[in-house]
């Protein structure tokens, strides 16, 4: 099933992250990947690669939780409940972020081309 | 150019907030759509039309888009853009920019909305 196989990915992203591997993370990657941060930047692949794995973020553990995938063509749009444990200069964060994520099927397997990743705002 | 058509899309979408049109609202979305709002809320297209048109609660006054990027995907165009958003909650006036991501498929000669998420930028 297509959640699977998105849920897979998604597995895939979060242990290349945690294991800090620029190369691994780099293959699950689209090359025209854009991300919009909880801060509201907007990153290329390889700024994201710099931000988050070879950057000041150490993440330590990253759950999807809540996934929920609608299939179109050969893209996949997932929402999901984000739980992130990371440290950022020595802070520890432990956080559950809302994302959307879009996934695009290339020579065979599912790319990760967009996200966003938010936090609620305050009520 | 694909963006010149989303930024089409995005406007005739804005256009329908502030008439407070269903129909046309319901015209630009597909049938899948969903949405995360700034507060969390996971919507379908019904939800959608319910909390931002046919609701007395939300009204919009303007939304205007900028700092738009689109990249295309197939038959998928992935937008991220900032919108400044005029409107009153329950009588309250906000004014507002937002960061959102939003999905396009090409579905029967047209660009339709079928997913997106919306951030007031917050960081942990």
């Amino acid at each position: 099933m297509i959640i699977e196989e998105i849920r897979a990915a998604v597995a895939a992203k979060s242990s290349a992250l945690v294991r800090r591997s620029a190369e691994d993370m780099a293959a699950l990657i689209h090359p025209d990947f854009l991300y919009v941060t909880a801060g509201g930047k907007t990153l290329t692949r390889a700024d994201y690669i710099d931000v988050a794995v070879n950057g000041r973020v150490i993440y330590h553990a990253q759950q999807a939780r809540e996934l929920e995938v609608r299939l179109f063509g050969t893209t996949a749009v997932a929402s999901m409940l984000i739980d992130d444990h990371y440290a950022i200069e020595g802070r520890e964060v432990s956080e559950t972020f809302y994302g959307l994520s879009v996934f695009s099927w290339t020579d065979g397997r599912w790319l990760w081309a967009a996200g966003q990743t938010m936090l609620p705002k305050q009520p | 150019m694909i963006i010149e058509e989303i930024r089409a899309v995005l406007a005739a979408k804005a256009s329908a907030l502030v008439r407070r049109s269903a129909n046309d609202m319901a015209a630009l979305m597909h049938p899948d759509f969903v949405h995360v709002t700034a507060g969390g809320r996971t919507l379908t297209k019904a939800d959608y039309i319910d909390v931002f048109i046919n609701s007395d609660r939300v009204v919009y006054h303007s939304q205007e888009v900028r700092e738009l990027e689109v990249h295309l995907f197939d038959a998928v165009a992935v937008a991220t853009m900032a919108v400044d958003d005029r409107c009153s909650i329950d009588g309250r006036e906000i004014t507002e920019t937002f960061r959102a991501l939003s999905v396009y498929t090409w579905k029967d000669g047209r660009w339709l909305w079928v997913a997106g998420q919306t951030a007031l930028p917050r960081l942990p």
